[in-house]
């Protein structure tokens, strides 16, 4: 190879490199760093709709939280406690029932092609008269959503010991209740742990004194 | 490339920036996502369960007879940790390598997922079909039908399996449902359930069955005992229910407690057991010299107690005559509170292991007979009559549960030729291993993590194995697979419950205080909390020992043809081999050798230099 032809390639690297760099310095991050990862769930769930609108309280769905590592996705059975009878928005509902009265028939019980897709892996079909009915010889099947925050193997985090202490959900997982998808807000280096557990040390959670420790067992073990 | 360029040869510094250059294109390309991770949760969450937390559950260990009590840590629907359950009268928490390995034999990709005929994959139904059709055409024409098993201390599975052999005899039979079409369940004419034991103890049955009137195998009261003589037991590491012992041998050895208890163990054997490096006195004997021991001892045993002394001739004493005084007097004075335990496979010498026992009152004491271990049921020469009759050509159809003979019994070669001759074999074992490979059917049985069972390893103690999750596969209970061959179609959990409440349950012994009555319902829930419970003892009267049943005449040496005996044994992990494929027992270093991962022959230092002609160049470091 000659030296100008590797010189060639060396500059049409450096070029590609402060391209990537100029245009997407945002999203450049180490290999295993997940910041900013937000994919597309099976059902379009908004967490916008549900924890910001609604105001309904994090620990609701993800009540193991406050006593397990998990925070756990909630069992299809708490979705069902709403959606039992929630079929589709409100709008829609109501679209419907203008409709309806315009055309002086009764309303409609009509599904969101979201919810739809949870009933049908549920196994539930919606009649018009009795509700959501089983579809008989279906077995439900749990969704497969998407995990978006993902810790090594080599690590052991425990969400207890942090909703126990005051620490909000936010202060991890970012403003959630703005999101329509969730997205990683930190980065879960071993930095960003230790710099909250180290400030927390110093300035408290919430007004009380705690004690984050740093030790590497801590997570490690 | 210019014609003129020669060979380019590439400089150290050129070389440096192209990988320099490469390894920062790999770090750009290499900034993609990890991979998708999927996040499932429950459709219908259990009460009281939270995602991430384990659970424990009081299970009954299946890795062998032993039948230990387990607690599983399950976590999010899977089993992913077994350890003894404390509360367990005879594991008392322990749990032994192959037990705590059996998780890991769970999830073994290697296990059948479904049923083979021909070594097919096929449906349930179609497998259940043709066995009955088969079934029938034998009882039409006649023919021999066995059932060949390992102990099964499963008292479901026992009742099941003489159920389907011998019809419905037994009133707890009555709770059977009858068939689709009202019948009853008739069985066969000439059908035999043969028990044999990859790691036989038949010699001891069948001494007891020439002593005492019936083939049991004793329960032995390593706790209760001061002095406990092991004539080649490898009690502590594979022989019988290691686990048990253990708990029982601790209880016996605590110097610094309130009483101090230190019991004194005499080990005669002749390799380098887990047992022979923990006990106080060990003396290196042939296999065929435990019979001039046990002679010996017998002899001063008896010279004490007074009376046919004389009559017990032997000679040649292979440990030091001295040192045979000291431990007849030992066990002499500990009378009552002594044990010899032999794990000969002779049965003359393990009736004159009862004679001593007999001299020093042990049993009732140390040695129980009235609550007798099911854990070795296994008899030796009806497996050999069972394998005259398969040469023959007079069996019509064999069922394999829990063992493979291709495997554990000699002359493999000629018996895979006789096997092939049956007109119907069907196993039950979880893999295609060398019999079921010969088998016209597998219907492989779920993993005792995966259903419901129950297990008497000691007549009294009786527990509930429950199961851990749902069948990884399209596996299928053994009582499952006979009950749907009987046309009596019922799941593993019907017929546990209902073989408990007809036979085990009657047999609770009440409370003495306030005699409450217990309900059935809470008696099962009880046992499942628990693990385990304690009913009467349901066994046959075992009669006294019979003095005139000895042969005490000395047989002459037979003639060693060679320099060497050849001693086989179980190792401890992977004992009788069934648990082979298992790596973390091949991982595991042997107790003694410290081997791992290896088949190995042990010869003495000096028998090693000998052979090799030169010194060895290492030393023993034992």
């Amino acid at each position: 190879m000659s030296r100008r032809v590797t010189t060639a390639i060396l500059l049409v690297g450096v070029a590609f490199a402060i391209l990537t760099l100029l245009f997407g310095a945002g999203s450049i991050h180490l290999p295993a760093n997940q910041q900013d990862y937000e994919p597309a769930q099976p059902i379009v769930f908004s967490h916008r709709l549900h924890a910001g609108e609604l105001n309904m309280a994090c620990l609701y769905c993800h009540g193991a939280a406050e006593e397990s590592r998990h925070a756990g996705i909630p069992a299809a059975s708490t979705c069902m406690n709403c959606h039992r009878l929630v079929t589709a928005p409100i709008a829609s509902v109501q679209a419907e029932e203008k409709l309806a009265q315009a055309e002086q028939r009764p309303p409609r019980r009509i599904v969101s092609p979201q919810l739809q897709k949870f009933y049908d892996a549920l196994g539930l079909t919606l009649d018009e008269k009795q509700g959501l009915v089983p579809v008989p010889e279906q077995q439900p099947r749990p969704v497969p959503w998407i995990k978006v925050y993902n810790l090594p193997d080599f690590v052991y985090f425990d969400h207890r010991a942090h909703v126990r202490v005051g620490v909000t959900c936010q202060e991890c997982h970012g403003p959630v209740e703005t999101m329509e998808r969730i997205r990683q807000v930190g980065d879960l280096s071993m930095g960003w742990c230790v710099n909250c557990h180290r400030t927390s040390n110093q300035q408290g959670v919430g007004g009380t004194r705690v004690y984050a420790s740093t030790d590497c067992v801590t997570c490690h073990h | 490339m210019s014609g003129d360029d020669q060979k380019h040869n590439w400089s150290r510094r050129e070389f440096l920036e192209a990988s320099g250059f490469g390894l920062f294109l790999a770090a750009t390309a290499g900034c993609g996502r990890a991979p998708v991770h999927n996040a499932f949760s429950y459709i219908e969450q259990p009460e009281g369960s939270v995602p991430g937390r384990a659970s424990h559950y009081a299970s009954i260990c299946g890795a062998c007879p032993a039948a230990c009590g387990l607690l599983v840590k399950n976590r999010d629907g899977r089993p992913i940790k077994l350890e003894g359950n404390p509360r367990h009268p005879l594991s008392q928490g322990g749990l032994c390598a192959a037990g705590q390995a059996a998780v890991l034999g769970l999830y073994d990709s290697q296990r059948l997922a479904g049923p083979l005929a021909a070594g097919k994959p096929v449906a349930w139904e179609r497998v259940d079909g043709e066995i009955r059709a088969q079934l029938d055409d034998i009882r039409a024409r006649g023919g021999g039908i066995r059932f060949l098993s390992e102990s099964l201390t499963s008292p479901t599975t026992r009742a099941i399996i003489r159920r389907f052999l011998e019809g419905e005899t037994a009133p707890s039979d009555a709770a059977a449902q009858p068939a689709k079409d009202g019948s009853h369940w008739k069985g066969f004419r000439d059908a035999l359930h043969v028990v044999y034991d990859p790691l036989s103890s038949s010699a001891i049955l069948d001494a007891y069955q020439q002593t005492h009137g019936a083939r049991v195998l004793p329960q032995y009261r390593l706790d209760q005992a001061d002095v406990i003589v092991s004539l080649d037991a490898d009690f502590l590491g594979t022989w019988i229910s290691p686990v048990a012992f253990t708990a029982g041998y601790q209880r016996g050895r605590v110097p610094e407690g309130r009483p101090a208890q230190m019991s004194y163990h005499v080990q005669f054997e002749s390799r380098m057991s887990l047992t022979g490096s923990n006990a106080d006195e060990r003396f290196l004997v042939l296999p065929d010299e435990l019979g001039p021991v046990l002679r010996q001892l017998a002899a001063r045993l008896a010279r004490n107690r007074g009376g046919a002394a004389t009559a017990i001739p032997s000679h040649n004493p292979p440990v030091p005559a001295a040192a045979l005084d000291r431990l007849a007097e030992r066990l002499w004075q500990a009378r009552g509170r002594s044990l010899v335990l032999c794990g000969s496979q002779d049965v003359e010498v393990q009736a004159l292991a009862n004679f001593v026992n007999d001299l020093l009152g042990a049993y009732g004491a140390t040695i129980l007979l009235d609550q007798p271990s099911y854990a070795r049921q296994g008899d030796d020469r009806q497996l050999a009559s069972l394998l005259e009759e398969v040469r023959a050509g007079k069996v019509a159809a064999l069922f394999i549960a829990g063992v493979n003979p291709l495997y554990d019994l000699p002359q493999a070669a000629e018996l895979k030729g006789d096997l092939q001759r049956i007109p119907l074999v069907v196993s039950f074992a979880d893999r295609v291993d060398e019999t079921a490979a010969l088998a016209h059917y597998v219907c492989p049985a779920s993993h005792f993590l995966e259903s419901w069972g129950d297990a008497e390893p000691v007549a009294g103690v009786v527990g509930v194995a429950q199961p851990a999750l749902r069948p990884l596969g399209n596996t299928r209970p053994l009582v499952e697979s006979l009950a749907a061959w009987m046309n009596q179609p019922q799941t593993a959990y019907e017929l546990v419950r209902q073989h408990w409440e007809g036979v085990i349950y009657p047999r609770r012994e009440e409370d003495g205080k306030d005699k409450k009555e217990t309900s059935f319902e809470s008696f099962w829930n009880e046992t499942l909390e628990r693990g385990y419970a304690e009913v009467k003892a349901d066994v046959p009267a075992v009669k006294e020992f019979d003095r005139e049943s000895l042969r005490l005449d000395e047989k002459p040496p037979q003639q060693a043809a060679g320099d060497f005996t050849l001693v086989l044994y179980p190792s401890v992990a992977l004992l009788d081999g069934r648990h082979a494929l298992n790596p973390w027992l091949q991982e595991l270093p042997d107790p003694v050798t410290k081997v791992t991962w290896d088949n190995y022959a042990c010869l003495s230092p000096a028998a090693a230099s000998a052979a090799t002609e030169k010194p060895l160049a290492w030393s023993c470091p034992y």
